[in-house]
């Protein structure tokens, strides 16, 4: 039986691994695409239309000779956004074919289970994404999967559950609302009305070569004053029931401008 | 002039083919004669607010929209929206049609699964009552459909028909046509949605448009029947009746050539025009008829008749047409279109009723002036002379109280002057009855409205509404509209980027983001044509477009000035704000035609006080003669005032109109007044013929101008049914001041007419010559001359006689005159002098206040100036160096008479002695 079940993974690590195909968001649009066109400006007179994904070469070439910086201030963000998605082909592409073992492909990461994720109290994935080396240790005594996304001032956290609580979950891809640490362990309290996060899409592929098919999600933030900024979160496990960490030996893909404002 | 109409009198054929060729030409024209109704032609051409306001269009572009009003108590239950998408299709496919804007096209912006989904509203139709309340909930939160396309108690929606520049196929389609269509596509609807209407400016010029086209055709006839019962009731006969309608048939034709050939068109104002020229091309050929019937009373025949009327009338005609021609010009100062070409129009067509007039008359009465009804009008014999002399004396007798009335009228009615209030919305002269105006006003009621305006707000620097900062500025000028109230519906760039951002972070309402990263990640996910009607492409300058349902002119003037006082002190200093749109240039429109309406009125008693003041060689009879013309006008912005009567595109023309008109009866008055001045020498006589005499020609002429003016106020137009009421009213009053204040004014006056300075350039060598006017300009020997009169004598009569009061100076034109002492055996005499063209005599005994002791007879055939003591003392008052050079003259003159005597008295001395 188990060499039935390993014989299963291996092979939905080869068909997880054999293409990888991520969703895009279109440019103008904003629709769910796997394929876009965007026109970008490559002097002060001359525009050229890229394919993306298989301009993606071609797009590189341009950037690197320096065409990024032509056009208004959203053109320059559209040869960030056209980079970007190039860039994470690339994230997904570097090791094609590598994943001997799959043990993430079966998760529902869309109804993920916040303590699944390797986030823990005083580091959100903001945080654990842009500098996680300034995420503090995990506390003592408290689990390691306990994250704090935001804490609601003022606001109670709810009663112990009698069971795992249904609240502190994603929902269809959507978590919204307040998480408490407790010694008992997390609660959470939803709210439709507070910020959060939303997976837009997980991808699978071995990122960092190790042989574990590695999960890629996607996510952005939501709710009043949050930033439509995209962040991605690649999640490895090495056993079907273990949590999920941050797989090693990669660089986590940060897209999108910095903070310092080169638009 | 007068040669005009002599040429036309000996030769009518070449008149009347004349006539006829200019008809031929004006009939090949007429065909292409349209009727156009157009908002820009409301507006101020030529304005620095429209350039602005083009560019601006020209920007952020600028489309025409028809919208579909649709009610229901159920707007979109599943059956209805099948029909209504059934009807969106058919309307979609008409050649018009660019695009249709419903809750079936507007993108629902909102993100599922974490992506941005655009698709419509209605991209699946709601199966139940909820979702079709939660579909109306979520469209009520869009800016951009919130009380545009749907309304706040969610029971109206609206489909925006945008129409295309040209039509995709087939023929350009007028208004009518589109009209027609898209009714005819609506009325599939009726039984969805009640009511259910398309409505826009196409449908407002349609309604404009068959209206103007029924009120031709029903008010036509009335004008004319109107003209006819005046003409008949005072003229009576067949001829004199028809002439008038004649003369206005082929000047309106010949007008209607010159439109149709100039391409101006019919509109609300220009439709008056016609009936216009029925009314007011009749008076100058009543006045030619009068004294064509005079002379032929006089007993003169046909053809002399009508020499009489030329030579009496010709002069007169031409000025009283210049008048009313200046009057019509006078409008087309304003700089608004339709007010140009109406004054530009109406004017060629009073100057081809002239021109009709001067060669029909004289040609068809020379051929047929003998025809006659009765042979005579009633109103001219004994009893009505006595009436004249009797109002006179009352008039005269009771001129303080008549004054004391007068002055007292114009205070009161200046003091409502203040009152009036303006008024230039196109939708208000739909009228209160109109069902566009019902449906417009649907629409202002349940929606927000039809009216915009846009402020459009510029910092000169690329990407600056890509920064919150600027885009909260935005904001904060749409807020400050919505805290006022004064728009349901401001919609900005920030709205759209509210929006979209709203739907990323998965909010409830449009937020506005926090950043200018922000701005930037969501310009990601927006094409610039969709927001180009907002932001120029390089984010440099940014609209915010304001709907709104204010219809007063002056509310409208008051919200604009606030707010733009508001963008003056708390827009950001970087940013410059302008306020333009439809509703603004409509706005500089009414201010413009305030300023068109005081310049033409100003104008038009300036050129009427010159021509006068030229005319009578003075110009305090130019300002005399403005009297009875100024207090009409007073009296209707008066009664505007009292009444509410506002200042509109009709009422703006009724004052320079109606004056150019009245004028006309002034100068007649005025003119005979001093021909009757010079034949009788007394003003009472004077003032009595003229009243007499003008009675029936200024008296009919008016009656027929008011009730003519009065047959506009059956018009279904508003601004024309002022109109119509007012001119009738100026014109009523200017009847009443004409016969009051006018022979009040000029009874003192000595009138000197411009044309008995031309009869006397035959004397110019006489006058240049003689000793009393040497060291004087021609001007002021003219001036001095004509304040007296001329008195012909024939051979041996008597100028003056022995015992006589001394109480003129006279001034030998013509002949030779005898001065000598009367001896006991008359007619012997002992001559004193004998006087040559150009002598003074009678002045000796004049200056020394004695009687004659001299008698001064005609030697032969002779003409003598008579200066009365009067004009003289009066001449010394008001032309006090002319007098003082006279003076002069005269003192050098009778010294060398003196002289004279004395050297004759010497010599028959001398020969006495010898003796």
């Amino acid at each position: 039986m188990r060499r039935f079940l390993a014989l299963f993974s291996l092979c939905l690590a080869t068909t997880a691994t054999a293409v990888v195909q991520p969703w895009f968001a279109a440019p103008y649009t904003g629709e769910k695409v796997h394929e876009y066109e965007v026109t970008l400006p490559i002097s002060r007179y001359e525009k050229q239309t890229f394919h993306i994904p298989q301009d993606c070469k071609k797009l590189n070439s341009a950037l690197l000779e320096g065409a990024g910086h032509w056009g208004n201030r959203v053109e320059r963000r559209l040869w960030i956004k056209a980079d970007d998605d190039c860039r994470y082909l690339n994230y997904l592409n570097q090791y094609p074919g590598k994943a001997k073992y799959d043990y993430v492909s079966q998760y529902d990461f869309m109804n993920a289970r916040i303590q699944d994720l390797p986030l823990r109290p005083g580091c959100d994935l903001y945080i654990l994404l842009h500098s996680p080396e300034s995420c503090p240790p995990p506390m003592p005594g408290l689990p390691d999967f306990g994250m704090m996304m935001h804490m609601g001032m003022g606001i109670d956290p709810p009663p112990a559950p009698d069971g795992e609580s249904q609240d502190c979950r994603f929902s269809n891809g959507v978590f919204r609302g307040y998480i408490f640490p407790t010694p008992e362990g997390i609660r959470c309290r939803r709210d439709d009305h507070a910020p959060g996060y939303r997976i837009l899409s997980v991808d699978f592929a071995d990122v960092n070569g190790d042989g574990y098919l590695d999960a890629v999600l996607r996510l952005s933030r939501i709710g009043t004053r949050q930033r439509p900024e995209l962040l991605v979160l690649p999640l490895t496990r090495f056993a079907p029931d273990q949590p999920f960490s941050l797989p090693q030996g990669t660089e986590y893909p940060r897209l999108g401008p910095t903070n310092e404002g080169y638009l | 002039m007068n040669r005009l109409l002599r040429f036309f009198i000996h030769h009518p054929l070449v008149g009347l083919l004349f006539i006829l060729s200019a008809s031929l030409l004006a009939a090949s024209q007429v065909g292409r004669l349209q009727i156009r109704i157009s908002a820009e032609e409301m507006l101020v051409q030529h304005d620095e607010a429209h350039r602005y306001y083009d560019e601006i269009r020209k920007l952020f572009g600028d489309e025409q929209v028809v919208l579909i009003y649709l009610a229901s108590d159920r707007l979109l239950a599943p059956d209805k929206l099948e029909h209504l998408r059934g009807v969106i299709d058919e309307i979609e496919k008409l050649p018009f049609v660019q695009r249709v804007e419903s809750l079936f096209t507007v993108p629902w912006v909102k993100t599922v699964d974490g992506y941005l989904d655009k698709k419509p509203y209605l991209n699946k139709l709601p199966k139940t009552p909820k979702e079709e309340a939660e579909i109306l909930a979520e469209a009520r939160k869009n800016p951009f459909l919130r009380n545009v396309l749907v309304s706040p108690d969610r029971n109206v929606m609206a489909v925006a028909v945008i129409l295309a520049d040209k039509p995709s196929q087939g023929p350009p389609l007028n208004d009518e046509a589109v009209t027609a269509r898209l009714d005819a596509a609506v009325a599939k609807l009726k039984g969805d949605y009640e009511p259910a209407f398309a409505i826009g400016f196409p449908q407002v010029r349609t309604e404009i448009v068959q209206r103007i086209r029924s009120e031709q055709i029903r008010l036509f006839p009335w004008a004319v029947g109107a003209l006819l019962i005046a003409l008949f009731l005072l003229l009576r006969q067949l001829i004199d009746i028809l002439l008038p309608l004649l003369s206005g048939g082929f000047s309106i034709l010949w007008t209607l050539g010159f439109m149709a050939a100039a391409d101006i068109p019919l509109n609300v104002v220009t439709s008056v025009v016609p009936i216009l020229l029925i009314i007011v091309g009749s008076t100058e050929d009543i006045h030619l008829l009068s004294e064509f019937r005079q002379g032929q009373r006089l007993g003169l025949a046909n053809r002399a008749a009508l020499e009489h009327m030329a030579r009496r009338m010709g002069g007169i005609v031409l000025l009283t047409f210049l008048t009313t021609y200046l009057g019509f010009l006078s409008v087309g100062l304003s700089r608004i279109e339709v007010l140009w070409q109406f004054g530009l129009v109406a004017s060629t067509g009073l100057f081809f009723n002239f021109l009709a007039t001067v060669v029909l008359i004289p040609s068809v009465l020379a051929l047929a002036g003998k025809w006659q009804l009765d042979g005579k009008a009633k109103i001219y014999g004994e009893k009505s002379q006595a009436l004249a002399r009797r109002y006179w004396d009352f008039l005269w007798r009771h001129r303080r109280s008549i004054v004391a009335f007068f002055v007292l009228a114009t205070v009161i009615s200046a003091a409502f002057i203040p009152r009036i209030h303006i008024n230039h919305n196109p939708i208000d002269s739909l009228g209160p009855d109109s069902p566009v105006r019902a449906k417009i006003e649907r629409v202002n009621r349940d929606l927000a409205g039809l009216e915009s305006f846009s402020i459009v707000v510029d910092s000169g620097i690329e990407d600056t509404f890509l920064k919150v900062r600027y885009l909260e500025e935005l904001k904060k000028i749409q807020d400050y509209i919505a805290k006022n109230g004064w728009s349901r519906s401001t919609t900005s760039f920030a709205d759209y980027l509210a929006l979209l951002n709203g739907a990323f972070e998965e909010l409830d309402e449009p937020i506005l983001p926090e950043s200018d990263d922000a701005v930037t990640e969501l310009m990601i996910f927006l094409k610039h044509d969709e927001v180009k009607a907002y932001v120029t492409k390089d984010y440099s300058r940014a609209r915010i477009l304001v709907r709104h349902d204010i219809d007063d002119s002056e509310k409208l003037k008051a919200v604009l000035a606030q707010l733009q006082a508001y963008i003056d002190k708390n827009l950001d200093p970087g940013l410059r704000a302008h306020i333009t749109g439809d509703s603004v240039l409509t706005l500089r429109a009414t201010e413009a035609m305030i300023d068109g309406q005081l310049q033409s009125i100003a104008l038009l008693l300036v050129i009427i006080v010159l021509i006068i003041g030229l005319l009578f060689t003075e110009l305090r009879v130019g300002l005399l003669a403005t009297l009875p013309n100024i207090f009409p006008v007073i009296v209707m912005f008066g009664f505007m005032g009292f009444a509410g009567i506002p200042l509109n595109i009709g009422t703006t023309m009724a004052a320079a109109i109606a004056i150019g008109i009245a004028v006309d009866d002034t100068l007649h008055f005025m003119l005979r007044y001093n021909h009757e001045l010079k034949a009788s020498k007394s003003h009472r006589l004077a003032m009595q013929r003229t009243i007499y005499g003008e009675a029936l020609p200024v008296v009919s002429t008016s009656l027929a101008l008011v009730a003519g003016f009065l047959v506009f106020t059956m018009a279904s137009f508003p601004p024309i049914q002022q109109f119509g009421m007012l001119g009738a009213l100026v014109l009523g009053v200017a009847l009443l001041a004409d016969f009051v204040i006018t022979p009040l004014a000029i009874s003192s006056l000595r009138l000197v007419t411009i044309w008995d300075l031309l009869s006397l350039q035959l004397r110019k060598q006489v006058l240049e010559k003689s000793p009393l006017f040497q060291d004087l300009h021609p001007w002021q020997i003219r001036q001095f001359i004509l304040s007296g009169a001329i008195q012909e004598f024939k051979a041996g009569d008597l100028v003056f006689r022995r015992g006589d009061p001394s109480n003129e100076l006279y001034l030998l034109l013509t002949g030779k005159v005898e001065v000598c002492l009367p001896t006991d055996a008359p007619p012997e005499c002992n001559k004193l002098e004998q006087f040559q063209p150009g002598d003074v005599f009678g002045d000796v005994a004049l200056f020394a206040g004695i009687p004659r002791k001299t008698d001064a007879r005609a030697l032969e055939p002779s003409t003598v100036l008579v200066l009365g003591r009067e004009a003289i003392e009066r001449n010394l008052r008001h032309r006090p160096r002319i007098t003082a050079r006279i003076f002069a003259n005269l003192t050098g003159d009778l010294a060398r008479r003196m002289i004279r005597m004395i050297n004759r008295q010497q010599a028959q001395g001398i020969k006495t002695t010898r003796k």
